[in-house]
């Protein structure tokens, strides 16, 4: 019984683990890259006219709240996000639009290039790639603007126009956790 | 001094393990064989244990990769060999370790044995969350249309004291049969089982993608995690709950052993048919309910501007709440079955028995082992091939091949010797990978001292 003990106990000791490398651990890093969609909307000609179809303008805007940087792994682990935009043109002039990152004190944190759709393009595509690392203000954004800007041709706008046009955006979130 | 140190040594060293013990079941006619089987056949007037020391075991498994799979130091980046690997769903790792803290037992008469005790035990098993792995090292990017199901999550983690108190009855020379009930007390638990739903990436209608989550249902039940004011402080107070003041629950053990002839035994058991209820210190939290998310649709009124990202706050928080409660819940124990044909032969020898007869056993015996554990996802099977040899009245040794979801070739022993009262019993399992941990996909450890009276 002695000696199975002693070579019980033998065994424990020369139990071993051979090349291994456990620091490797520290190597592990989560990257995952999200999708998520973003703003989207359809306009026809009517919206840009008041109520009573009259006093066309050339502009108009929206904006949200944009709360996705506040989250503390998100804000922590953002390494680069890319802004794709589809859109269709249905009218019969180019629309442009802008889409501006504010902060709680509407200043801009970042402006996307414009983005302008020629009359008649029905399969606008856009990205724009920003790196958090050049744009730390990236991560001070609460909020979302776009603006909706028509072309002026000079011909006026019908508001009873049925034309419309389309705009599609997500952003692929590019994360990286050590 | 040796004997405790080395038992210590080798408890804290191999402090996991797999439920099954393969080498133990049936072993020696020892007392821990009694837990296994409530009808096993034992020959002593009494035995007492000797407290902490009667029965140590542990184990673990793991299936599907190994230590080396991750470590190994072959240049291949680490965030690589994760990916690499191809894991499914119903791999898992499991973790068991029990500690008996009292054993005993007597013989009421010639027919009758009684055994009472009670010991701790961990228990554990997770399953690999593949899915979810996959979502948080991967995203959804690269997987679009691909569902990442919540089903994956899937864990249960107990910390209990069991009392049990069991009567083994020989009914005639050929059927003994046997019955052990348990109370449980359990201070720890923490599981997520049952969950179903699923989040889906698709190229959308209305805007370039859409998220689904769909038919979402995934509940985390914990109980003594987060402890009330008035609960005991630390390790102590959650190892005191062990003993009968934590959260009840009530078992069953029931075995018999067969002798279709003076050489052929058939034994079975089914163990842990029960359940805990917990209601102490409980925070459950569940997540339920369906949403779909295709972005902000922006409406250009601004003479009224809509706050959007409220309105969406508000539909998640109301189509997909997670929401905690103190709800008390109850749990079944992880039920067991064991089954054996065992095939004695060679040498016949005889044995002093309790009451003070010789009986006639055979120095070898060969046969299979069955042994069964319903787990949340599926049950697990293992079976064992086995050899049992007595070089003398009081010294057994077995030899074990086993077949499970680990490996196809463990190879256990065992190892009882008796000297006076006092016996001294020791099991392995897959001995063979001991000096090759890193390429090991289980182990298990028991021993005990025990004190026999014939």
């Amino acid at each position: 019984m002695k000696k199975f003990s002693l070579y019980l106990f033998a065994i424990f000791l020369s139990s071993c683990v051979q090349n291994l490398d456990l620091d490797q651990v520290n190597d592990f890093s989560l990257e995952p890259i999200l999708n998520v969609p973003l703003v989207y909307f359809t306009i026809t000609p009517s919206q840009f006219f008041d109520a009573n179809g009259a006093n066309p303008q050339n502009s108009f805007s929206d904006v949200t709240n944009f709360s996705i940087f506040e989250g503390g792994f998100v804000r922590n682990n953002l390494v680069q996000i890319d802004f794709n935009v589809g859109a269709k043109n249905l009218f019969d002039r180019a629309i442009t639009i802008t889409i501006e990152f504010l902060n709680a004190s509407d200043q801009i944190t970042y402006q996307l290039a414009p983005i302008l759709v020629q009359s008649g393009d029905l399969n606008y595509i856009f990205q724009e790639v920003v790196m958090i690392s050049d744009n730390p203000r990236m991560l001070d954004t609460s909020k979302l603007k776009v603006i909706v800007e028509l072309e002026s041709t000079g011909n006026s706008l019908e508001s009873n126009d049925l034309s419309e046009f389309e705009f599609k955006s997500s952003i692929t979130a590019h994360l990286e956790n050590k | 001094m040796k004997l405790f140190t080395t038992i210590f040594l080798s408890f804290f060293a191999f402090s996991v393990g797999s439920q099954n013990n393969e080498v133990l079941y049936g072993f020696a006619g020892l007392p821990q064989t009694i837990s296994l089987n409530p009808g096993a056949e034992t020959s002593f007037k009494f035995h007492v244990s000797i407290p902490f020391l009667s029965g140590v075991s542990s184990g673990f498994g793991i299936s599907g990769f190994q230590v080396s799979d991750f470590f190994s130091d072959n240049n291949i980046a680490f965030n690589n060999k994760i990916s690499m690997l191809s894991l499914s769903k119903r791999d898992h790792m499991t973790f068991n370790s029990k500690i008996e803290i009292l054993n005993g037992g007597f013989r009421l008469n010639d027919r009758t044995y009684l055994s009472i005790g009670f010991y701790n035990e961990v228990d554990m098993i997770g399953y690999v969350p593949r899915d979810m792995a996959i979502l948080a090292t991967d995203g959804n990017a690269s997987h679009l249309n691909k569902s990442f199901s919540f089903s994956h999550i899937s864990f249960k983690a107990d910390l209990l004291g069991v009392l049990h108190a069991g009567i083994t009855r020989k009914i005639d020379e050929k059927l003994t049969v046997g019955a052990s009930v348990k109370i449980y007390s359990s201070s720890l638990n923490a599981q997520s089982i049952n969950n179903y739903g699923s989040f889906t990436t698709v190229s959308g209608e209305n805007n370039l993608y859409v998220n689904y989550f769909n038919n979402v249902n995934v509940d985390l039940e914990t109980s003594g995690v987060t402890r009330s004011e008035d609960a005991s402080d630390g390790a102590f107070g959650i190892l005191a709950d062990t003993f009968l003041s934590g959260n009840l629950g009530l078992g069953l053990d029931v075995g018999f052993t067969y002798h279709l002839s003076n050489q052929i035994e058939v034994t079975g058991s089914l163990l842990d048919v029960g359940f805990i209820h917990y209601s102490k210190n409980i925070k459950n939290y569940k997540v339920k309910g369906s949403f779909v998310f295709e972005g902000i649709n922006l409406r250009f009124n601004e003479a009224d501007p809509i706050d959007y990202w409220a309105e969406l706050d508000e539909a998640f928080n109301e189509q997909l709440p997670i929401t905690d409660n103190t709800t008390s819940y109850t749990a079944w124990r992880p039920a067991k079955i064991y089954s054996s044909l065992k095939y004695s032969f060679g040498e016949q020898r005889s044995r002093l028995c309790y009451d003070d007869t010789f009986k006639n056993y055979f120095a070898n015996a060969m046969g299979v082992q069955v042994f069964t554990i319903f787990r949340p996802l599926s049950s697990q099977v293992a079976l064992t091939a086995f050899y049992e040899r007595a070089f003398a009245k009081k010294f057994h040794m077995k030899i074990t091949y086993t077949l499970d979801d680990y490996s196809l070739y463990n190879i256990g022993a065992g190892l009882s010797a008796q000297i006076g009262p006092v016996n001294f019993y020791t099991t392995v399992g897959n001995i063979t990978e001991y000096t090759n941990l890193e390429n090991v996909n289980s182990i298990s450890f028991q021993a005990g001292v025990n004190l026999i009276f014939n």
